[in-house]
């Protein structure tokens, strides 16, 4: 044992004792000399163990105390199975002698420290996040939580297998600090299980090129199971296999696909399988071949007419209905030109347009608007994604000449529309509002058992002020739609607008009502109704018999976000003023080297055309002759957008159909507007590590001279659809890299665009998919591994419970804290003190 | 005042006996004296004596049990009212990235950081604990929790800057879970902020940041890194990159060094944001040691990136067994290669020297003759193997086949023109899963295989006297490439540098010392009452017993108290 003062400068208290002395030898006492030569001693000793304590004396010794922590693997790999042999084997330690202090440590991908073992259950696997074993982190945590004072020993419960970290790189500074870790192999639990553990395919096949998907299998069972391949979402092949212990390898032959990106998936379905996570893999295979166009028409029969003119010149168009529309970027990727033809934006998911709006920002697709009474504002464009993109604007000035529109807006606000619903219902009034000219006018009626005026009806010309008072509905209460449908009717009855239409909302069921009757009245008066049945919950019978009786439109959704849109449209509908459909010829409004070669003195008349404004940078290339735009483009991010404002088919272009550069004319716009291929590419990679992914560029020219004056970056997609940029360093001359994490399991899409002075040089889609997490690979338990844990911080590998304790036989470094024990001893030495000054002496003589 | 020792109150029962003590009347001793006039006299000053003189004996008993008072006190550890009695656990992380080594002043973000910590260490109060980690990746627990601050200030004397750039975040995820779910708070960053990859804003948000160091500017070396070509051997491109992030022009030279030779110096000028790159190409097969350094530069105070220093391997020699018998045509291209040495192997002498080459050949190329599966995994270039294997299996022989496509790129086929190959026939074979074709006639593959990083094999399926192949410089080229090939994945080094972010110096964090003033963490007075605050009240009453002791002492000597 030694001692330590932590403040030794406390000892110049010391000095005091030159004083006391001074005044004993000049004392007055009565007391004799022997009593004050006493005193003088306790007054000196109390003021030096004053002085010591002050110096906060600590005494080091050490102590064979143990301190145990119970490291229990609880990720999916070993399941219960480790938690099942630490309670037995710390009940036998507890009934061999305990230890003197323990704690637990659960642990997957993090780590949760119990004192209490009758607490263990409340951590449950899944908060641990039991899809990952990281032992390093473990092990660093249960280093950093040791208390102090007591020798320290651990034992790990685990297979031994770790998804991420380094568990050896923890080992040094744990035999450094004097923990000592003994290790007990959990074995993995026996369920039946098979597992796809990769799908590989070539990366790249030419069109109707042969080639082979392989699939590896492990299993633990022999057994029969029926392997699937599905192509882009889409069965295409199935085999029935007899699977074997360990590594099993199938094959399918499968053709390039006319798709440029093709995803394949396989997929096992085995009898007694326990985990189906891991039951599923993908790929991509890239197919090169010719440019690929991809329209989605409201009627996919109309766009043969420029199905068959395109093919004339060499361009594949592949024709869908709105639902057709890809649902990941990967399909999406195959196609070099989308092209929506009057189809509106309620036909989609507002994450699908979203999607559409990345495929030409950062993968550089081409997108194509054609006109059509459900295009741009008629078809709730406005304020969407893909308004965004657009070269034109989907709102515009109403005409002087249009008739006047009176809209109210009845929106339901009972409790059930508390959240996302109202405040989107909310957010679709005030772009229906803003939608509407000065000369318009508009009411926003809200109800529940009562309805009440949110805004009278009254010009729109005071946005910002309706935009408040709609702002002010709060949801409470029931539903009672007869009620505010009387209330309208009242309202729009006495406005002065031309037209009058009137558009519910709910999401509920409402009280009985004599609904036909009030709406019978609406159109009697001219007043036409829509509707929209939000949620399944909704009586969308009743609401579909209100649009029927109503003459209008009605809309179900399960989506409150396209709530917005549908408004929006309604109010673009109702108001009939942006379609102009009166004759009229194309007029070039700038010569363009895209539309060379064609006769457009020749060209007839169009029937028709949607009411738009162009946007400040893009660029009309044909206007109308009252110059509105007929056809304008410009360049967003990387891709190209354009905005045909008539149609393509026999209800505006009847006669464009039968003119000679009727194909001509579409070829050329497509191919203008298409995805360019003329960027050159670099060698690139997208590799798995444990840190993440990481993106390899060479950027070596054909020559192979490296290129260092390129900067780049990646446009990447992740699984869930959020983009996000990553910048590429300079790793070495020719070569840039970069990295990010993954977020969770699916496919990552990058784009590297790489630019030279801020130019785009070069363009290159990679992806790579996260398929399951390495926990659920059937691999055995790692004994190797944890035995060299054991060894190298001086454990032992699978204890005996009994014994464990017994052989401990360290000592750890304690402290003990003296100076209260120092006070203690001078609270004695003060009461003598006091004692001897006031106990009597005995007189001499007496 | 909340007390963590209460039971030390219990000790004021030692009141008792000392009360008793000063009840106790003294015996009064007697002595003979020759007269009582003395007395006389002053007996009646003695009656008339001052209230506290007749009350001596009483004030001295409230002086002791005043001391009394003063022990307990000390001995039941109070605390101050503004002081929370709740045992905390604080886990500081300390960032040892390289911009730390900046320059505030007369000392460092590093130093300045540390007193922060060592501060911190002061305030703790005996019951609360800490634990100390490094902010490097993996993170370094420099010390677990513990309640000593000599062990937690031995811990921080070990700590240590580093060269490269560190990611905080798994020291702070560490420090969290240390921390736990209910106490994120306990979690103090000391740091400048100057990351590469910024943690979680939620994570940001729920830890106390001590930020160090004001926004300053910087001129450094952001890149140094050497590369040997892809496509000649022996060239080697060298790049290095400046970056200069202060607000005012700069200027100042850039040397570099071959082997502590200088080799080029060149004059710069910096405009604030500026980014300075510049290349060098030459030839060299030896090893090389090359410096870049910054001279001249006013103001830095960063100086971990004003020097670089980078090595180049020599050219690797790549070893060649050409498993064949004597054919002039490929001895004479192998000759004509750089760096490499080869030797004949005759196809019966493979199995019994098969366990040297394996681990000296680099290339090994079988000319009417095939490997078996166990030497799949050497780099091999099977020229009319005559037989299936794992690179596929034998279909029928096309005569007269016409080169209508081949590829263009990769490492492999760079520059090779098989234009105007001729051939009187080959192998057509059904390539294994996962091989690549080179060259094909019509969909059908002529040359064929796999090179890429994983594995590398390629197939010429027929015979070179029944082709002009070896007389166009196609061959030479492809043989060229794939022995170039081979010296890829050693033939790129980088400096160790701060890298680029570190060199900015700028925080993602915002600027400003100190966001969090240290008196926020409750540990210590109410700002702005000082250091004196952060000493613990049982010190404090232990000076005042000594004050009392050396008082009192003074006071009964002088009979003032009895």
């Amino acid at each position: 044992m030694h001692l330590e003062f932590l403040e030794p400068w406390a000892l110049l208290g010391l000095i005091g004792l030159i004083p006391i002395w001074y005044w004993h030898w000049r004392s007055l006492s009565p007391h004799s000399d022997r009593r004050k030569r006493l005193n003088l001693k306790l007054r000196c000793l109390m003021l030096i163990l004053m002085v010591l304590a002050l110096m906060d004396p600590r005494s080091l010794s050490t102590t064979p105390r143990k301190h145990y922590f119970w490291i229990v693997d609880r990720s999916r790999s070993v399941g219960e199975e480790a938690m099942n042999s630490a309670t037995n084997f710390v009940n036998t330690v507890n009934s061999s002698g305990g230890v003197d202090s323990e704690a637990w440590i659960l642990f997957a991908g993090e780590s949760r420290k119990v004192m209490d073992d009758g607490r263990l259950e409340e951590v449950v696997p899944r908060m641990l996040n039991d899809t990952i074993s990281n032992l390093e982190k473990t092990l660093r945590y249960a280093e950093a939580s040791f208390p102090v004072g007591y020798v320290k020993s651990a034992v790990l419960f685990s297979d031994g297998r770790e998804t991420v970290g380094h568990v050896l790189d923890s080992l040094e500074p744990l035999l450094a600090k004097g923990v000592r870790i003994h290790t007990v192999p959990i074995k993995p639990p026996d369920a039946a299980e098979v597992l796809v553990r990769s799908v590989s395919a070539p990366n790249q096949v030419k069109e109707s090129e042969p080639f082979r998907v392989t699939t590896e299998i492990i299993s633990n069972r022999e057994q029969d199971a029926e392997i699937q391949l599905f192509r882009n979402g889409f069965l295409a092949g199935t085999n029935t296999v007899h699977v074997t212990p360990g590594l099993n390898r199938f094959e399918f032959t499968q053709k390039g696909h006319t798709d440029n990106m093709t995803q394949y998936s396989v997929k096992i379905i085995a009898p007694g399988d326990t985990i189906i996570d891991n039951n599923e893999s993908t790929t991509f295979v890239q197919a090169s071949g010719k440019p690929k166009v991809l329209i989605l028409s409201d009627q996919p029969q109309q766009a043969r007419y420029l199905s068959l003119a395109l093919k004339d010149e060499g361009i594949d168009l592949n024709v869908r209905p709105a639902t057709g529309m890809p649902s990941g970027l990967g399909e999406l990727q195959n196609y070099d030109l989308l092209i929506f033809d009057n189809v509106p934006a309620t036909d989609f998911e507002p994450v699908q347009l979203d999607l559409v709006s990345s495929y030409v920002k950062d993968f550089g697709g081409g997108l194509l608007m054609l006109g059509g009474d459900q295009a741009f504002g008629l078809g709730g464009y406005y304020r969407t994604a893909i308004e965004e993109i657009l070269p034109v604007h989907c709102d515009f000035e109403k005409q002087q000449e249009n008739p006047s529109l009176g809209l109210v807006l009845v929106i339901d606000k009972s409790g059930s529309m508390s959240g996302e619903k109202i405040e989107m219902a909310k957010d679709a009034a005030k772009a229906a509002v803003e939608l509407l000219s000065n000369k318009d006018y508009v009411g926003v009626l809200g109800f529940d058992n009562r309805s009440f005026w949110a805004a009278e009806i009254q010009a729109a010309s005071d946005k910002s002020g309706l935009d408040q008072r709609i702002s002010s509905i709060r949801p409470s209460g029931g539903t009672s739609l007869a009620p505010a449908l009387e209330l309208a009717l009242a309202g729009l009855s006495l406005s002065p607008a031309k037209l009058k239409h009137c558009i519910v909302l709910t999401d509920g069921r409402s009280q009985p009502g004599n609904f036909y009757q009030i709406i019978s009245q609406m159109t009697a008066e001219r007043i036409t109704v829509s509707s929209v049945a939000v949620g399944a919950d909704s009586d969308q019978q009743l609401l579909s018999d209100i649009a029927s009786w109503g003459n209008g439109r009605y809309y179900y959704t399960d989506t409150p976000r396209s709530i917005p849109q549908i408004f929006a449209r309604e109010t673009m509908t109702a108001s009939k003023s942006v379609l102009e459909e009166t004759p009229f010829l194309p007029i070039v409004a700038k010569p363009a080297d895209f539309l060379s070669g064609i006769d457009f003195q020749s060209a007839p008349f169009l029937l028709g055309y949607v009411l738009t404004k162009a946007k400040l940078t893009s660029e009309s290339w044909l206007i109308t002759e009252k110059g509105d735009p007929l056809l304008s483009s410009w360049r967003y991010g990387l891709g190209q957008v354009g905005a045909f404002t008539s149609d393509a088919r026999n209800r505006w272009a009847i006669e464009w159909l039968q003119w000679e550069g009727f194909g001509k004319f579409w070829a050329q716009v497509i191919r203008k507007l298409m995805r360019a291929d003329s960027l050159q590419k670099f060698p690139s990679s997208i590799r798995q590590e444990k840190n993440g992914f990481r993106i390899v560029v060479d950027t070596v020219d054909s020559e192979g001279r490296f290129l260092t004056d390129l900067e780049g970056e990646v446009a990447l997609v992740d699984p869930s659809g959020k983009e996000s940029r990553i910048e590429l360093k300079t790793g070495a001359p020719g070569r840039l890299v970069g990295g990010w994490l993954p977020s969770g399991k699916g496919t990552y899409h990058a784009q590297v665009i790489l630019k030279r002075n801020g130019k785009p040089f070069s363009r290159q889609y990679l992806n790579s998919t996260v398929g399951f997490p390495d926990e659920f690979l059937l691999k055995s338990m790692d004994e190797e591994m944890l035995r060299q844990i054991a060894e190298t911080t001086g454990g032992i590998y699978n204890p005996d419970p009994k014994e464990l304790v017994i052989q401990e036989n360290r000592e750890a470094a304690f402290e003990r804290i003296l100076w209260p024990w120092i006070i203690g001893a001078v609270l004695f030495l003060f009461v003598l003190d006091v004692f001897f000054k006031r106990w009597p002496e005995v007189a001499p003589g007496r | 005042m909340n007390f963590m020792w209460p039971s030390a109150w219990f000790a004021l029962w030692l009141a008792i006996p000392l009360i008793l003590f000063y009840l106790i009347r003294s015996r009064l001793r007697t002595k003979a004296a020759t007269t009582l006039l003395f007395w006389n006299q002053l007996s009646p000053k003695v009656h008339n004596s001052p209230l506290w003189r007749r009350l001596r004996k009483w004030l001295s008993l409230l002086l002791q049990i005043l001391f009394l008072l003063l022990l307990i006190l000390a001995l039941s550890r109070p605390l101050p009212w503004w002081q929370s009695s709740e045992k905390q656990s604080l886990v500081l992380v300390l960032d040892p990235s390289p911009s730390m080594a900046a320059r505030e002043g007369n000392t460092t973000r590093w130093e300045n950081a540390r007193k922060l910590v060592d501060r911190r260490i002061t305030q703790m109060r005996f019951f609360d604990e800490a634990a100390l980690i490094l902010a490097t990746d993996p993170p370094q627990v420099l010390s677990g929790l513990t309640s000593r601050k000599s062990l937690l200030r031995d811990a921080l004397e070990s700590a240590e800057l580093t060269i490269a750039d560190q990611d905080v975040r798994p020291a702070l995820e560490l420090a969290s879970d240390l921390a736990g779910e209910e106490h994120p708070d306990q979690v103090v960053l000391f740091t400048d902020g100057v990351w590469d990859s910024k943690p979680d804003k939620t994570l940001l948000e729920s830890i106390r940041i001590h930020q160090v160091g004001d926004a300053v500017g910087n001129t450094g070396i952001t890149i140094f890194a050497i590369r040997r070509s892809l496509v000649s051997s022996g060239d080697y491109h060298l790049i290095a990159e400046v970056e200069h992030s202060g607000d005012r022009p700069v200027s100042g030279s850039l040397e570099l060094f071959q082997d502590d030779r200088l080799i080029d110096a060149i004059p710069l000028g910096l405009k604030p944001g500026e980014v300075w790159k510049r290349q060098w190409e030459a030839r060299s097969q030896q090893k090389s040691r090359f410096t870049v350094r910054l001279e001249g530069f006013e103001t830095d105070d960063f100086l971990l990136d004003n020097q670089a220093e980078v090595e180049m391997n020599p050219l690797k020699t790549v070893r060649i067994d050409l498993v064949s018998e004597a054919t002039g045509f490929l001895e004479a291209v192998l000759n004509s290669l750089n760096q490499v040495e080869w030797r004949r192997i005759d196809r019966t002498g493979i199995s019994a020297e098969s366990t040297n080459t394996n681990a000296n050949a680099g290339l090994r190329i079988y000319y009417n003759s095939a490997p078996t599966d166990e030497y799949k995994d050497i780099p091999s270039l099977l020229i009319h193997p005559q037989t299936n294997g794992f690179w596929g299996v034998f279909q029928e022989t096309i005569d007269k086949p016409i080169v209508s496509d081949w590829k263009r790129e990769g490492d492999s086929m760079r520059f090779v023109d098989f234009s105007s190959i001729r051939l009187n026939k080959f192998s057509l074979y059904d390539p294994a899963p996962g091989n690549e074709v080179f060259v094909e006639s019509f969909g059908r593959p002529i040359i064929f295989g796999r090179w890429d990083e994983s594995r590398k094999w390629m197939v010429l399926p027929f015979d070179l006297t029944e082709s002009d192949l070896v007389l166009r410089t196609a061959f030479p080229i492809l043989i060229g490439n794939l022995v170039q090939s081979l010296r890829q994945g050693e033939e790129m080094m980088k400096a160790d540098l701060p890298g680029k972010s570190e060199s900015k110096l700028g925080s993602v964090l915002g600027t400003g010392i100190g966001q969090i003033d240290i008196g926020e963490t409750g540990n210590t007075g109410p700002q702005g009452l000082g250091w004196w605050t952060v000493i613990p009240l049982w010190w404090w009453f232990l000076i005042l017993g000594i004050v009392w002791i050396l008082s009192e002492w003074f006071l009964f000597t002088r009979r003032i108290t009895e």
